[in-house]
Formats: C-alpha cells, sequence, structure tokens
C-alpha cells in the first residue's frame, strides 16, 4: 500500500528532510520512504516505482514530495499522521525561534561582539589552530579537546601568557567562570573562595563540596591535566591562575588541586602561592599532606581540601574528620554490611565515571590495602591485561579512552557503566560496589536512575548465591543542579545503596567493609 | 492608522559577483539559521547569509542583520517572513523595515586559481577516496563510490546515468550528465551537487592544465546541455548549477578544492572531508562525490 503527501513550495532544509526520512522509515510496517523535491527527474523515477499521483504529476522542482509504501492502511496512516506532525513541528519552530548558531569564530564575534571567551571543542590536532585565532582576538580560551601535542600547548601557553590570557585546557572540560558553569560543571553559590584546578571532576568535587558546606566560589579554572605534570609546560597556566585570584579582591582564599605535579613545578607553584600572602589550600593528589606553613594549608584528600577553604574563608579553625555520620552510626554500617558478605566474597570494584575520583579512591586504597589493579595505575603490574575484565581488587576509571572510543563519556551516556556493573556480578567474589554520581552540566539527566536497574539485578544475583553485595557511592553534585540531588540520592537509597557525602567518605567507608571481609 | 517607522540600515560586508544582475525585484522564500533565501530575476534564488562560508556568488554577507534578529529585536529585523517583497533600486536593497546598503562592499566571486590548487597531486585523489569510503553516511550519492549493491532508487539511477554517459562531437564532449539535473534527495537534489562538485573537478583540471597529471583525452562536460535543463530543478539546485556553470562555487567548495590541493597526509584530508560535509545534510558528500567521481576519470 501506497500513500503520497506533497507540501506546495515547501523550504525545508535538507538535514530535516533527511530526518523525517529516517524517522518514516523507522516506523514499524513501514516498507519504504522516499523523501524529495518534486524535480521532473525524481517523479520519474517515482512513476516507475508505481509511486503517482495526480498531485505528484502537478507537482514543481520546489514542491516536497514523501511518498511512503506500507504493509497496512492502518501503518500507512500512522506514518503519513508522523510525517504531518514532524512537518508541522519544524513550521512552527522555525517561525518562533530565535536561535541561531554561527559557524565561525568571525560571525560568533560579530553576534557577541563583548564575549571575552571562546569554548574550544574540535578534534585535538585541530584545535590549536583555533586557539590561535580567538588568543589573537584576545579571547581567554577553554580548551575541551585532548589529544593537543605538547607542543601546541606549550607555544599556546606561552602566546596566552604574554597576552595576560587564560588558556585552560587542552583537555579541561570544568570551569566556573565569573558565576558561569562551563561545560561539565555544577550550580554553586557565589563566594569569596577561588579554586586553579589540573583536574576535571577533582575540581567539580571540591567546588560541591564548598557549596554543600554553604559557602561558595568566586573562580573555578581549569588548567588542563599536562599544565602541572609536565616539566615543560611548567605549570604556566596555574601560574597565571593564582595571579588572578591573587589581584582578585573577592578571593579571600585560594585553592590549587592538581595529580602529582613535576617536583620542581611544585616548588613554584607553593612558592607563588606564599607570596600572594592570601590562605591557600594545595592538595596534590596522591601525595601526603604536610604541616602548615605560613599561609599554606595542605589538605589530604579533595573534600579537606574544601573543608579547609571554608573554615579559612570564615576564619575559623579546621577541624579535621573522616566522617559526616557519627562514628557509632558508621560502625553500625560497616558491621551490618560486612555480616551479610558471604565469606568467599571478597573483592572490591570501583566504577567511576570521573577519573580524579577514581584516582582518589585506588590511591586510598592501595596505600591502605594494597595490590589495586586500575588503568589508572601507575604500577605497570597493576594495569589490567584487558581494561574490560576485572581482577581482584579493581577500580576502573570508565572515562579513560579505552571506554570512550566511539561513544559518549560515561557522564553523558551510562550505559558503559550498566553494562560493566552486570558482568561485575558474574564474579562470585565481588563483595562490594564503589560509585561516584557525577551531576551538574553535561551529565546525564538522571545518572542514579540510569543505573539502578542493573544495580538491582546484581545484588538480586549475588542473593541468588546465597551472598549479598555492597553498594556505596557518593554524589558529585549540589542542591542547585539540575539533576535533584536529593531525588538522585533516594533513587539509590530506594535499593539498599549507601550514599556518602564525599568520594573520600564513601571510600573510606568502603575500605572499612572490604578490612571486615577480607 | 499605523505610523511608519524608520527604516533600520545595513551594510553589506561582501556581495556576491552575480547579485546585482538578479536584485532588481524579489520575494522572500525561507529563513533558515543564518541564511535568508530571496527568489531573484532570471528565475534564480540569491540569500542573505550570516556567515562567510555560507557565502556563494548569489550571496549578501550581512552578519550585522542576523545578529539583530537572533538577537530577540523582534521590533527590529526580525520581521523577515516568507512571501514579503524584496525591491532592488540602484546600489540598496529594500526588504520589510530595513534597508541594505550594498555600497563600497567586498565583491566576492567563488572562482579557483592557480595557487589555490598548485600543490595538487595524484596521491591527493587516493586519499579523497579512502577518506570519503570511510565516513559514515550512507544517504545520498556517495554510495555510488561505495561496493555494496545501491538500495536507494535515486543511486541506482545515478549509477545508470554514469554508465551511459557518452563521449561525441568534435572537440570532444561528456554528454548525458545532464540527466542528474534534480535527481535525488534534499532541497538541492544530490544529483546536482554531484555536478557541481564533478564541474569543480573540471575547474581544477583546467588550471592545472600545463602539468602532466592529467588524462588529456578526457572531453570536456557538456556545459550547454546542462544549463539547458536547471528548469527542471529546485530553485536551490538551479542557483548552485547556474553559478557552477559559470566557474563559481559557494564557499565551502572553494575551501574543500584548497585544502584538497593542501593536504599532505590523511589527517588533513580527513579534516577537508568533514568541513565539506558539515553543508547541508548530504550536499557536502554528495560534491564530493561528484569532484572523485571527475578526478577518477581525469588524472
Amino acid at each position: 500500500m501506497k500513500r503520497i503527501i506533497v507540501e506546495k513550495d515547501s523550504y525545508y532544509d535538507s538535514v530535516f528532510l533527511m530526518l523525517i526520512n529516517r524517522d518514516v522509515k523507522k516506523i514499524e510496517g513501514v516498507k519504504d520512504a522516499v523523501v524529495s523535491m518534486g524535480t521532473e527527474m525524481n517523479i520519474d523515477l517515482l512513476k516507475e516505482i508505481g509511486l503517482s499521483s495526480p498531485e505528484v504529476e502537478r507537482a514543481t522542482a520546489n514542491d516536497l514530495i514523501i511518498a511512503v509504501e506500507a504493509e497496512s492502511e492502518e501503518t500507512l496512516a500512522r506514518a503519513c499522521d508522523a510525517a504531518n506532525d514532524l512537518l508541522k513541528k519544524k513550521k512552527s519552530t522555525v517561525e518562533d525561534s530565535g536561535e541561531y548558531r554561527p559557524a565561525s569564530l568571525e560571525t560568533a564575534l560579530n553576534m557577541v561582539p563583548d564575549a571575552n571567551l571562546a569554548i574550544i571543542s574540535l578534534p585535538g590536532q585541530y584545535a590549536a589552530r583555533e586557539v590561535r585565532k580567538a588568543l589573537s582576538r584576545d579571547l581567554h580560551v577553554m580548551l575541551f579537546s585532548d589529544n593537543v601535542p605538547l607542543e601546541d600547548e606549550i607555544e599556546l601557553k606561552k602566546l596566552a601568557v604574554e597576552k595576560g590570557l587564560l588558556m585552560m585546557g587542552p583537555d579541561c572540560g570544568t570551569a566556573i567562570i565569573n558565576g558561569k558553569p562551563l561545560c561539565f560543571a555544577n550550580v554553586v553559590r557565589d563566594g569569596d573562595i577561588g579554586i586553579v584546578a589540573a583536574s576535571g571532576t577533582g575540581l567539580q568535587e571540591v567546588f560541591c563540596c564548598i557549596d554543600n558546606l554553604g559557602s561558595g566560589v568566586t573562580q573555578a579554572i581549569g588548567t588542563g591535566g599536562r599544565d602541572l605534570k609536565n616539566a615543560r609546560v611548567g605549570g604556566m597556566m596555574m601560574m597565571l591562575g593564582i595571579e588572578a585570584l591573587e589581584k582578585d579582591p573577592r578571593t579571600k582564599v585560594i585553592v590549587v588541586i592538581s595529580k602529582p605535579p613535576a617536583p620542581d613545578v611544585a616548588d613554584k607553584v607553593v612558592a607563588r602561592l606564599k607570596e600572594t600572602g592570601k590562605p591557600a589550600v594545595i592538595h596534590f593528589i596522591g601525595l601526603e599532606a604536610k604541616e602548615q606553613r605560613h599561609n599554606l594549608y595542605f589538605a589530604g584528600n579533595l573534600e579537606e581540601a574544601a573543608g579547609m577553604a571554608v573554615s579559612l574563608s570564615r576564619c575559623e579553625v579546621y577541624k579535621p574528620r573522616v566522617f559526616t555520620l557519627p562514628e557509632e552510626k558508621v560502625g553500625e554500617i560497616v558491621a551490618r554490611e560486612s555480616a551479610m558478605i558471604s565469606s568467599g566474597q571478597k573483592y572490591l570494584r570501583g566504577l567511576y565515571t570521573g577519573g580524579t575520583l577514581a584516582d582518589e579512591a585506588m590511591i586510598l586504597f592501595d596505600r591502605e590495602i594494597g595490590g589495586i589493579y586500575s588503568n589508572n595505575q601507575v604500577k605497570p603490574e597493576l594495569v589490567p591485561a584487558d581494561p574490560h575484565v576485572s581482577q581482584e581488587h579493581t577500580i576502573v576509571d570508565l572515562g579513560d579512552d579505552v571506554f570512550t572510543v566511539g561513544r559518549p563519556h560515561p557522564m553523558i551516556d551510562p550505559s558503559t557503566r550498566e553494562q560493566r556493573i552486570v558482568r561485575e556480578m558474574e564474579d562470585p567474589e565481588v563483595a562490594l560496589l564503589l560509585l561516584d554520581i557525577v551531576l551538574g552540566y553535561g551529565s546525564h539527566n538522571d545518572p542514579a536512575g540510569a543505573i539502578l536497574d542493573s544495580l538491582k539485578e546484581a545484588r538480586e544475583k549475588a542473593k541468588q548465591r546465597g551472598g549479598y553485595l555492597a553498594v556505596i557511592a557518593s554524589i558529585t553534585g549540589t542542591e542547585g543542579d539540575f539533576q535533584n540531588m536529593a531525588e538522585q540520592q533516594k533513587k539509590l537509597e530506594s535499593i539498599g545503596c549507601i550514599v556518602m557525602s564525599s568520594n573520600y567518605q564513601a571510600s573510606m567507608l568502603s575500605l572499612e567493609i572490604i578490612r571486615k571481609v577480607v | 492608522m499605523e505610523r511608519q517607522g524608520r527604516k533600520k540600515s545595513f551594510k553589506a560586508q561582501a556581495v556576491g559577483d552575480f547579485v546585482e544582475q538578479i536584485i532588481t525585484r524579489g520575494e522572500v522564500v525561507s529563513i533558515h539559521q543564518g541564511a535568508v533565501n530571496i527568489f531573484g530575476s532570471r528565475d534564480l534564488l540569491f540569500s542573505l547569509v550570516a556567515d562567510l562560508s555560507a557565502m556563494t556568488a548569489l550571496s549578501i554577507y550581512l552578519p550585522a542583520m542576523f545578529q539583530d534578529k537572533f538577537r530577540g529585536n523582534r521590533q527590529g529585523a526580525a520581521k523577515i517572513r516568507a512571501g514579503l517583497e524584496v525591491r532592488g533600486q540602484g546600489n540598496k536593497l529594500y526588504l520589510a523595515d530595513m534597508v541594505i546598503s550594498l555600497d563600497f562592499s567586498n565583491t566576492w566571486k567563488g572562482t579557483l586559481s592557480l595557487t589555490d590548487v598548485a600543490g595538487f597531486t595524484k596521491q591527493n585523489i587516493d586519499n579523497l577516496e579512502e577518506t570519503l569510503l570511510a565516513s559514515k553516511i550512507e544517504e545520498g550519492f556517495i554510495a555510488l563510490h561505495k561496493s555494496a549493491p545501491a538500495g536507494d532508487l535515486f543511486v541506482r539511477q545515478a549509477q545508470k546515468i554514469l554508465a551511459g554517459l557518452l563521449i561525441t562531437g568534435k572537440p570532444a564532449l561528456l554528454r548525458g550528465l545532464s540527466r542528474m539535473v534534480g535527481l535525488g534527495i534534499g532541497l538541492t537534489p544530490s544529483g546536482d551537487d554531484f555536478i557541481a562538485g564533478a564541474l569543480l573537478g573540471e575547474g581544477i583540471r583546467q588550471l592545472l592544465d600545463n602539468t602532466d597529471q592529467q588524462n588529456s583525452n578526457f572531453p570536456a562536460i557538456d556545459r550547454a546541455e546542462i544549463n539547458g535543463v536547471l528548469s527542471k530543478t529546485s530553485y536551490g539546485g538551479r542557483a548552485l548549477l547556474w553559478l557552477a556553470l559559470q566557474g563559481s562555487f559557494p564557499n565551502y567548495l572553494i575551501h574543500t578544492a584548497r585544502g584538497l590541493a593542501g593536504a599532505v597526509c590523511l589527517d588533513d584530508m580527513e579534516l577537508v572531508v568533514k568541513t565539506a560535509m558539515l553543508h547541508g545534510a548530504t550536499s557536502g558528500s554528495d560534491a564530493l562525490s561528484g569532484l572523485l567521481w571527475y578526478l577518477r576519470q581525469a588524472f
């Protein structure tokens, strides 16, 4: 059965025409669909395959023809309704929408002449050219792209420093500039703490903890992972970021977060922070905290960095603690969870979407019990031969390139983690799953809800084997995030998952439980 | 009685070489993101565009108007709607509550020069083919280069047309390509983009005439034959082909030709191909298909 729709004088863009074609073809029972302009050549062809009508005969080259062939009259009607709906919807969008997306930096600047920052996300090898253009137009840059050659990074950062502009990145996915969350960032209160960080989810964890403690930030500047790690880059953006916060009268306290820097760079950063005279909190992930010196405070984990900064901004004494919950309550949880785990279950599996959060957990476990397998491990013998297969205690960074080739980051698309949860449950020795849930712009709109079914299934499997699966999670987010943090927590708790207020606390609780069962 | 407001003035930053020939009278036919299409005289469309990358020799580059319109100032230049009359007088264009000045604007030609294609080698054709075939686009005439049997009726028809091309007359002319005019999907049918790509290939070949790279026996495309059937395609296709027959191409195809000649490795070519493919749903890939088809025959 065949039916034809002819729309007179139609000027839909070709992308839209292709989408109609795809959508109509997808309808169950539709055998074929052709969406084309009514040119003589197309009409002749449609006639040849029996798709013609008096209306088609009268069509001109500027009319749109939608021809559908389906198995039944009902399907045909459904397909034609769908096509008509799409056409109507498009008409109203075209008429009502004021949205315009410029295709070049030049046009964007024509539209928004007072813009002072460009976010650039292109395949790494092509990004440098665009960054150079943006810097030459006196724009600060946030460079989301990874795989940017080191030489390009050095050259671009030198240019940025010369011009007094920020060049955040490469591989910088998180920042808050003048209260505006950029890329993967959360809704955080305005405040008096300024952060410079060479770590994406590390930065998110710190500013979310600051917000959850009732304080806020002035700026959260990303530098890109290599800024401090590589001696040749030499922390150029970290130094510029510190200088910006030093000069900012609204910033009372400076926080610096980074994975372990090159030794010379670390010394340079510490010396520069001392020079600012402002209270500064430093956390080099994986390095032990040091004693306070002058205006410098060294934190032992991400949550502590946030806590110290908040105390300093409020002129209070920071009281170190591991858990927010009272000690007895933590003891109860540990006793209850470990008692349900059967004797053969002994291993931890950390399934992370945030790289720095995975690092934080891995470093903690490695230090406390050792032998943690991870794709982020610096010890080659503890890097799993196949990153898709866990062994013994394993903490996986699912945002690693090996998992994201050809698919979105797991913070955007939770299916990678869903599949991994189910796979982990084939291993009867697994006792505990440790998870991060990262909220905010850029992240999935329901990251907890998206993995709920697979978590339930995993716990059910463990139960069927006569065991128990403990699930411990933390949520990196704020009350202002669109995913609704309280709802996310409720969802996780509804299936017996224990939700802690930071990744550090979730890791520590997991450690306590694992220690009990091993 | 409605008060007559003051007209808003805009100055074009660049004007296509053929615009002045067709702007005496016109009517707005469609409004897209970053483009307003106007049906002008000689049955040709011309466009007001927000972005230089969308420029053709039948376009007026007018970013300021789009800035005004798309920033939500609906009292100003945002009154443009389909069916509005457009009037050209001297070097001015009157449209709704706007007057667009074309005075002292840069002239945009859309033609290729030897400098654009000087670095071209046969290796570039291989790289173009490899990159194009690796693309995931399935719709349109890219299928002509893929070995899988074509399921699409338009592609099957295009295969027949290409197989039946004739070399006739003296000097030798390639005839039959005109049967692709208006064939296929898209507001600009795939066949039109394919021919534009082929004509671009011919333009490259003509510029490299002094080199010994090309197959000197390959005949010239019969332009008169294509010109004779332009009325058989959509307004968009007609404007594209009319310009291509004059040796003028959209900006994105000029960049494609430059990129093709300048690409020294597959990574470079990937960028060239990806950028071209951003144009329309299949227009970019259809034009690249036509370009590759021509280059394969002529070099």
